[in-house]
C-alpha cells in the first residue's frame, strides 16, 4: 500500500471511530442523563399520562417537552411542577411544554366563547371578574371549569362528561400553548 | 506515527458531528482562520521559513562528480574531503578529524553548485541549499534562527530518509559571512556569523548525522578570518576558469545530446574560448544549437558555434546600421587590428566582423594555441600594436582618427602599465605605490610612440593588402580567420 493511500486510510479511519464515539456518548447521556431522571420526576406528577422530548437532535434548541394530561386536579400545580423538574433535569430554561389532552370540538368552542374574557383579563388585570364570567359562560354549557392565575400564566381546565381540555396562556406573551 | 492524519481525522468528525447537532461552527472557523493567520505570520516573520531541500529522495542531485568537466584539480580535493565523511571508521583508526566544512571559490560560472550537488551525490546523502541572503531579514535575531533552523532541517531529514550524512550548501556565503566590524557590518549581521560559527563547532563526527558545509563565493578576500580557520572551513577549493582542456571536457559534456556536423572539432572550439567559464560554454553550445534551429539544420555546424561564439561574448547582433562612411571607417579600423595581430602572432585572428553586436561597432576575435598565463615584454608590445593599430589604420587610410578607438587606448595604457610595473620599462623596478606620476606618463607615452610607430611602418608596408581587404570586408562584412590570412602576402 503507498504512502498517501494508507495515510488516507488512517484519516478515514479516525473520522468513523472518533464520530462513532461522539454518537455513543452522545446516546448514551440522552439515556441516563436526560430520559431516565426526566421520566422520574414527570412519573412522580400527578395528571400525567404520559411524556417525550423533542429538540429536533440539535443541541442547543429549545427543548420541547410534550405531556399527555388527564384528570388534573390542578393544572396550575402539575404544570409548574413539569417546568420545574424539567429545569432541574436538562438544566436550562429553554423549555417549551406542550400539553396533550382530550379534548373535542365543543371544548374547543366553549374555549373560544371564553378566550376574550382571558385576554380582557390578561390586560386590566381583573382577574376575579375574569374568572366569575368564565364561571357564568362555561356552567350554562354543564362543563366544569377551574380558572388559576400566578405571576407568569392564566390556567384554565375544562371538563365535561368524556372530555377535558387544559389550556396555558401566558401573561407576558400573546402565543397561546 | 501518524499523529497529524489522526488529528485531522478527529477534527473532521468533530467538526461534522458538531454541525449535525445544531452547532454554528462559523465564529469557531473564524477563530481558526485568525489563530492560523497570526502564527503562520508568526512563522515568516520568525525566520520559520523552511530551507528548499532538493527533494526527498535526492534526485536534484544526480550530478556525478565525472559530469563535471575540467577542474580536475577541485574535483580531486573534493573528493578526497569527501571521502572522510563517507569512511568515517577508517579515517579514525589514523586519528584524523573528518573535514567540517569546504570552500569553494572562484569566479562566476566555474561549477561551484555543480560541484555541490556532485558532493552531495557522492556521499549519498541529504543536500540542502540555501543562498546568504536567505539569511539577511529586516527582523533582528532571524538570521542566527534561521541557521539553527538549517542544521536542525539538515540533521532530521536526514534521519528521516535513514541517512548519516548531510551537506549543506551555502551559496554566496560572503553575504552572511563578511568581515565583522567593519563599516557595513551590524549587530544583526555578526550575530547571524556568530551563530554559524557556533553550529559549525559544534559538529562532532559523534554526532548520528555528520553535516558537511560546502559553502560558495568569488570574494573569498571579504569573508571573516574566524570563517576560514582550520575547524571550521578546513579546505579551501579553487574553482577556477577552466583551461584549454578542461573547456574541451565541458564542451564535450554539453555536446553530448546535440548533433554535431562532421566539420566541428572541438579543440578548436575550445583553443577560441580562452577565459570561458563553464556556464558560458554551456551558453555556447546552446546558442550554437539554437543557431542551427533558426537555419532549419538537423546538425550544428562548425560556423553555428563560431558564430555562438561571438554572440556569448559581444551579444546579439544589432540592427544598427551605420553609414557607408562609417562602416568604412570601421572595417578599416579592425583590418589595421587584424594586420597587427596577424603579423605579431601568425594564426592569431579568428574572426574579422563590421556587423554591430551590443556596444562594438565592429570587432577581431583573437585566438590562442594555448593558455597564456605569462606575457613577456615582446607579448605585451605586440598586444599594445594590436590595440593601437585601428586607429593608426584610420589615419594612414582616412587621414584622421575617430573616437572608436578610445577603449583601444585605455586597453593599450594598461598594458604598458603592465611593462612598467613589471620592471620591464626604461625605469627598471619600480615600486607601484611611489612611482610619480610625471614619470609614469613619460615613460608610458614613451611606450605607446614606440610601438605606434612601428605599427604605423607596418601598416604602411601593408597599405595595398589592407585596401584589397577592405573591399572584400565591405562586402561580406565578416571574414573568417582563414580567409583573412589567404589574402596576407606572406601566405
Amino acid at each position: 500500500m503507498s504512502n498517501n493511500s494508507t495515510r488516507f486510510t488512517v484519516t478515514l479511519a479516525a473520522i468513523i471511530l472518533t464520530l462513532a464515539l461522539l454518537g455513543g456518548g452522545q446516546f448514551l447521556w440522552q439515556q441516563y442523563a436526560i430520559d431516565k431522571p426526566l421520566a422520574e420526576v414527570l412519573n412522580s406528577i400527578d395528571g400525567i399520562d404520559s411524556f417525550y422530548l423533542d429538540n429536533s437532535n440539535k443541541i442547543n434548541d429549545t427543548v420541547k417537552v410534550h405531556i399527555s394530561l388527564s384528570n388534573v386536579k390542578n393544572l396550575q400545580k402539575t404544570y409548574q411542577a413539569v417546568h420545574d423538574g424539567a429545569i432541574k433535569v436538562l438544566g436550562h430554561n429553554q423549555i417549551s411544554i406542550f400539553i396533550h389532552d382530550n379534548r373535542t370540538p365543543e371544548l374547543e368552542q366553549l374555549y373560544y366563547t371564553v378566550h376574550l374574557y382571558v385576554q380582557e383579563g390578561i390586560s386590566t388585570g381583573n382577574f376575579a371578574a375574569m374568572a366569575e364570567r368564565i364561571q357564568q359562560k362555561t356552567s350554562a354549557s354543564g362543563v366544569e371549569t377551574q380558572v388559576y392565575v400566578d405571576a407568569s400564566n392564566v390556567y384554565l381546565s375544562f371538563k365535561s362528561i368524556n372530555a377535558d381540555m387544559y389550556v396555558v396562556v401566558p401573561r407576558q406573551q400573546t402565543e397561546v400553548k | 506515527m501518524y499523529t497529524k492524519e489522526i488529528a485531522v481525522g478527529a477534527v473532521i468528525a468533530l467538526a461534522t458531528f458538531l454541525f449535525w447537532k445544531g452547532i454554528d461552527l462559523l465564529p469557531f472557523l473564524f477563530l481558526a482562520a485568525f489563530v492560523g493567520a497570526i502564527l503562520y505570520f508568526n512563522s515568516m516573520r520568525t525566520g520559520g521559513k523552511s530551507f528548499t531541500a532538493p527533494s526527498k529522495d535526492n534526485k536534484v542531485s544526480l550530478v556525478r562528480l565525472d559530469d563535471i568537466g575540467g577542474q580536475d584539480m577541485a574535483k580531486n580535493e573534493l573528493r578526497e574531503a569527501l571521502e572522510f565523511i563517507r569512511d568515517v571508521e577508517t579515517i579514525k583508526k589514523l586519528g584524523i578529524r573528518p573535514l567540517k566544512g569546504i570552500l569553494l571559490n572562484g569566479p562566476p560560472g566555474t561549477g561551484k553548485t555543480l560541484l555541490a550537488k556532485a558532493a552531495a551525490h557522492y556521499t549519498d546523502s541529504v543536500f540542502l541549499t540555501a543562498s546568504g541572503s536567505e539569511f539577511v531579514e529586516m527582523y533582528v535575531g532571524v538570521g542566527a534562527q534561521r541557521i539553527r533552523k538549517l542544521f536542525n532541517q539538515a540533521k532530521s531529514l536526514a534521519k528521516q530518509q535513514g541517512k548519516q550524512n548531510a551537506v549543506i550548501f551555502i551559496d554566496e556565503i560572503e553575504v552572511l559571512g563578511g568581515k565583522r566590524g567593519e563599516a557595513n557590518s551590524h549587530i544583526e549581521h555578526e550575530q547571524t556569523l556568530n551563530e554559524l560559527l557556533v553550529q559549525m563547532d559544534g559538529l562532532s563526527s559523534d554526532e548520528m548525522v555528520r553535516v558537511l558545509i560546502i559553502a560558495a563565493t568569488n570574494r573569498p578576500d571579504m569573508l571573516d578570518a574566524a570563517l576560514l580557520r582550520p575547524g571550521r572551513f578546513d579546505r579551501q577549493v579553487k574553482v577556477d576558469l577552466p583551461d584549454k582542456k578542461g573547456r574541451l571536457q565541458i564542451l564535450l559534456l554539453h555536446t553530448k545530446n546535440k548533433p554535431l556536423a562532421e566539420d566541428v572539432c572541438l579543440e578548436d572550439i575550445a583553443g577560441d574560448t580562452m577565459g570561458f567559464s563553464g556556464a558560458h560554454l554551456e551558453s555556447l553550445t546552446n546558442e550554437a544549437a539554437i543557431l542551427a534551429l533558426r537555419e532549419s539544420k538537423e546538425k550544428i555546424s562548425s560556423d553555428h558555434l563560431r558564430s555562438a561564439i561571438d554572440k556569448v561574448i559581444m551579444g546579439e547582433k544589432l540592427d544598427r546600421l551605420p553609414s557607408l562612411q562609417e562602416k568604412q571607417r570601421i572595417a578599416v579600423h579592425e583590418i589595421g587590428h587584424a594586420l597587427l595581430s596577424e603579423i605579431t602572432t601568425p594564426g592569431s585572428v579568428a574572426t574579422i566582423n563590421v556587423a554591430s553586436r551590443s556596444n562594438a561597432l565592429g570587432y577581431v576575435r583573437q585566438t590562442q594555441e594555448n593558455d597564456t598565463y605569462l606575457y613577456t615584454i615582446d607579448q605585451l608590445k605586440a598586444k599594445i600594436a594590436v590595440a593601437l593599430a585601428g586607429a593608426v589604420a584610420e589615419e594612414i587610410t582616412l587621414g584622421n582618427r575617430s573616437t572608436g578607438a578610445s577603449n583601444d587606448f585605455k586597453q593599450a595604457t594598461d598594458l604598458a602599465k603592465q611593462i612598467i610595473y613589471g620592471g620591464m620599462s626604461t625605469l627598471g623596478i619600480v615600486s607601484v605605490e611611489n612611482v610619480p606620476s610625471e614619470l609614469l606618463h613619460s615613460t608610458m607615452s614613451a611606450i605607446l610612440k614606440d610601438v605606434e610607430s612601428y605599427v604605423h611602418n607596418t601598416l604602411i608596408t601593408y597599405h595595398p593588402t589592407a585596401a584589397q581587404i577592405l573591399a572584400v570586408l565591405l562586402n561580406k562584412e565578416s571574414l573568417t580567420g582563414d580567409e583573412f590570412r589567404k589574402m596576407l602576402p606572406m601566405n
